[in-house]
């Protein structure tokens, strides 16, 4: 038997050049566990709430979850955490490949950024071995032409980098860090963070390896799970037409956002147009998968005489399709394209220009204020031409570039009731009007709205019968009621939160690892340590107080556990969720009061930070 | 004869056969030390397992200049005897598939021997692109 290394944290300071690094310790893991959990402890400790997202007191941390590159299914992910320039608060994004496995074998759990170079520069990691290197010839390139340009340079095709295009050069705030052609660290502006620090791009090469504890064990419960796994329906949907099956899952419920959601249902005929067995049928070449990866979601898809990549999410077919007007696959697959390229979060992007279209619809902004622009729905030229603008900075893509939240700032006269957002960060292509423990979630999401910190998938897979054993009522997996969501949501987050601590996929842990009970039947044998799944639950609530309080500190509350106004005065108009509105406030008085939170502010209490372990805080 | 068959078609560049052959050879996650690779080019879209083809005329024993490298009588599969190897790396060079590998820090050869009839790459395998025949 050997000893599970957790790896070590490696803290450059760019601004002069130094680094130093040290073990992660056991207490650490016991109470953060790693990846986004100890990310966040990090940025609490390193911060006091006063920094600016885009200044040089801002940290950009590179996590590992405690199993990423371990022998564990799907366990190729990791995270970047940052004060969010988006948000002004808790921010990070998630991303697979193959990046987070190769920082792993360098040695390393987590990377701390500090400080800003004086010019552009790259950090390459190899072991032991750190390089501030000159980035100067590779400032103005796109993720696509670095990551070649990196890997020529040094010689080794099996290199891995992380990189911003131009769009985090230029500090566009919904900018995002791209590994691996396609994968993206995409939420919360991180690019843009890594921008502000002269920094394009982190290249990671290790020569060792992940140990492991028991693995006649690890063995036995890895074929375990793999069963398991394979009984859920999304299993098999994700291995087919990976989540641009979504589409038809949505739709059919009548949440896919049309025009910013002024629709929320693309009608038959029409959906046909987009759907996943159109995605796969036409352009779809084969599968793709990230590191360890036993589902497959991905593709490598060709659009003949365009381009071919890999990838493809929902999320991007919703952003930068439906809601923009857009029902074309080539003119989507050629927005996504763009976005990895230049560095854009593709729900960022897709949601300000929705945002754009809808306010010049509406006559608040001028002609003069467009460019010379024509600003139509379903214009399948335009997202070419505003993606580079607003990664460039250009014209209207100044405005762009700051989200539909801060573009409606700047424009004042009532925009903002037209940006789909909650904290600074845009909603995702699911409507919330027609999924309420989504809305629910969406609205309390330490890093804005977000549905990934809960993916609260369990409110339309999970029996009534099973909602009513963990959440006490039938109601808590029925779409349309508010009963149980508070409890619903909270037990999601904590949950989730081991994923992204552990740095194995939500896709996974969705089926198989769903349940705490499993997760810890898997961590044991390779990591050697014994954990109950209570235990787990209680880090995954650590977590997510932890985070509520970096909120605090930074001076959000109750109040900003919204969601837009319009939701709860519009009612979708037609579909499957006709009628539907959204008005989140005494689902929010469940939910404090599950968390344990005081329900007039929306702040964790003194006894439940103290049972926490968080009462330093 | 027993060797492991590719379908390179169906391969998604997951690399989970380089981890748990790692894993299960030398008990560590380390895609460096398996006894199989993934040649990726992830503009292109193309991956390709590369892993031993037991021979039967193998250009590495013929190559092997200590007798290190033979091919076992009954089951044709190529075997490796680490005390007689003394690293010359001839059978890397011999290899026309390039699928015979020197490891620099542990100072072995990294040479698929199909686990001894159970090789844990094609259990493990999300798509069945590997297969043993036997």
């Amino acid at each position: 038997m050997s000893k599970f290394d957790f790896g070590k944290v490696l803290q450059i300071d760019l601004t002069t050049g130094q680094y130093s690094s040290r073990p992660v310790t056991e207490e650490e893991i016991y109470n953060y566990m790693g990846g986004r959990g100890l990310s966040a402890k990090f940025l609490y400790d390193l911060t006091s709430g006063e920094e600016e997202p885009l200044s040089p007191q801002n940290p950009l941390i590179f996590g590992n979850g405690l199993l990423t590159g371990s022998a564990a299914p799907c366990s190729g992910r990791y995270t970047v955490t940052a004060i969010s320039p988006l948000t002004g608060g808790f921010g990070d994004g998630n991303s697979g490949g193959f990046f987070g496995p190769e920082m792993r074998y360098a040695g390393y759990s987590h990377i701390i950024f500090l400080g800003k170079a004086e010019k552009p520069v790259y950090v390459y990691i190899e072991n032991d071995k750190v390089e501030i290197r000159d980035a100067s010839h590779l400032w103005g390139k796109d993720t696509w032409e670095t990551d070649t340009f990196i890997k020529e340079e040094l010689g080794d095709l099996e290199v891995q980098v992380a990189c911003i295009g131009q769009a985090g050069e230029n500090l566009a705030k919904i900018a995002c860090i791209i590994n691996n052609l396609t994968r993206a660290i995409g939420r919360c502006g991180m690019g843009a963070v890594m921008g502000s620090k002269n920094l394009k791009a982190v290249a990671v090469r290790g020569h060792g390896g992940v140990d492991n504890v028991d693995l006649e064990k690890t063995f036995e419960i890895l074929s375990e799970t793999r069963k398991l796994a394979e009984t859920d329906w999304s299993f098999k949907l994700f291995g087919t037409h990976g989540t641009p099956g979504l589409v038809d899952v949505y739709n059919s419920r009548g949440v896919v956002p049309v025009k910013n959601f002024q629709k929320s249902w693309v009608p038959d005929g029409e959906a046909e147009k987009i759907s996943g067995d159109t995605f796969l049928k036409k352009y779809s070449k084969k599968h793709k998968a990230c590191y360890n990866c036993v589902i497959h979601c991905s593709h490598f898809y060709e659009v003949e005489g365009s381009h071919k990549e890999e990838g493809l999410e929902f999320e991007s077919i919703g952003a930068l399709g439906p809601r923009i007007g857009v029902i074309d696959y080539p003119s989507i697959l050629k927005a996504n394209h763009l976005c990895n390229r230049y560095g854009l979060d593709t729900i960022g992007a897709g949601d300000v220009i929705g945002f754009i279209l809808e306010v010049y619809e509406k006559g608040l902004i001028s002609n003069e204020e467009i460019d010379g622009l024509t600003l139509n729905w379903g214009d399948n030229q335009l997202a070419e031409v505003l993606l580079k603008k607003m990664s460039y900075r250009e014209g209207l893509g100044d405005l762009l570039a700051e989200g539909s939240y801060g573009a409606a700032k700047r424009i004042g006269k009532g925009s903002e009731y037209f940006s789909a957002h909650v904290k600074g960060q845009a909603i995702i292509s699911c409507d919330p009007r027609g999924l309420l423990g989504w809305g629910l979630a969406f609205a309390v999401a330490s890093r804005g709205a977000d549905h990934l910190r809960a993916h609260p998938v369990v409110e339309y897979i999970f029996t009534p019968e099973r909602a009513k054993e963990i959440w006490g009522t039938e109601k808590a997996v029925d779409r349309t009621a508010e009963e149980g969501k508070g409890k619903l949501i909270k037990w999601c987050e904590d949950v989730r939160a081991l994923a992204d601590c552990l740095g194995v996929c939500k896709f996974f842990t969705r089926t198989a690892y769903l349940l705490p009970e499993q997760l810890a039947k898997l961590i044991t044998p390779i990591t050697g340590i014994s954990l109950e799944a209570s235990n787990l639950l209680h880090v995954g609530e650590r977590i997510n107080n932890l985070e509520r309080m970096f909120n605090v500190r930074r001076k959000f509350d109750r109040k900003d556990d919204v969601l837009p106004e319009r939701f709860a005065k519009e009612a979708i108009p037609e579909g499957p969720s006709k009628g539907m509105t959204i008005d989140v406030s005494n689902m929010l008085d469940d939910y404090y009061e599950a968390r344990g939170w005081d329900i007039a502010t929306g702040k964790p209490t003194q006894d439940k930070l103290k049972e926490l372990g968080l009462d330093e805080l | 004869m027993s060797f492991i068959k590719v379908d390179r078609h169906t391969c998604t560049g997951c690399r989970y056969c380089e981890v748990i052959c790692s894993f299960n050879k030398s008990e560590v996650c380390d895609p460096s030390r398996g006894r199989i690779k993934i040649e990726k080019d992830e503009i292109r879209g193309t991956e390709k397992p590369v892993v031993c083809r037991q021979c039967s005329k193998p250009k590495c024993v013929e190559a092997c200049p200590t007798g290190a490298l033979y091919k076992d009588e009954k089951t044709g599969v190529v075997l490796y005897i680490n005390d007689l190897c003394t690293q010359c790396q001839a059978c890397v060079e011999a290899c026309p598939f390039n699928a015979i590998w020197f490891h620099q820090s542990l100072n072995i050869i990294l040479k698929c021997d199909i686990c001894g009839g159970d090789p844990a790459c094609v259990k493990y395998c999300p798509t069945k692109t590997l297969s043993l025949v036997e």
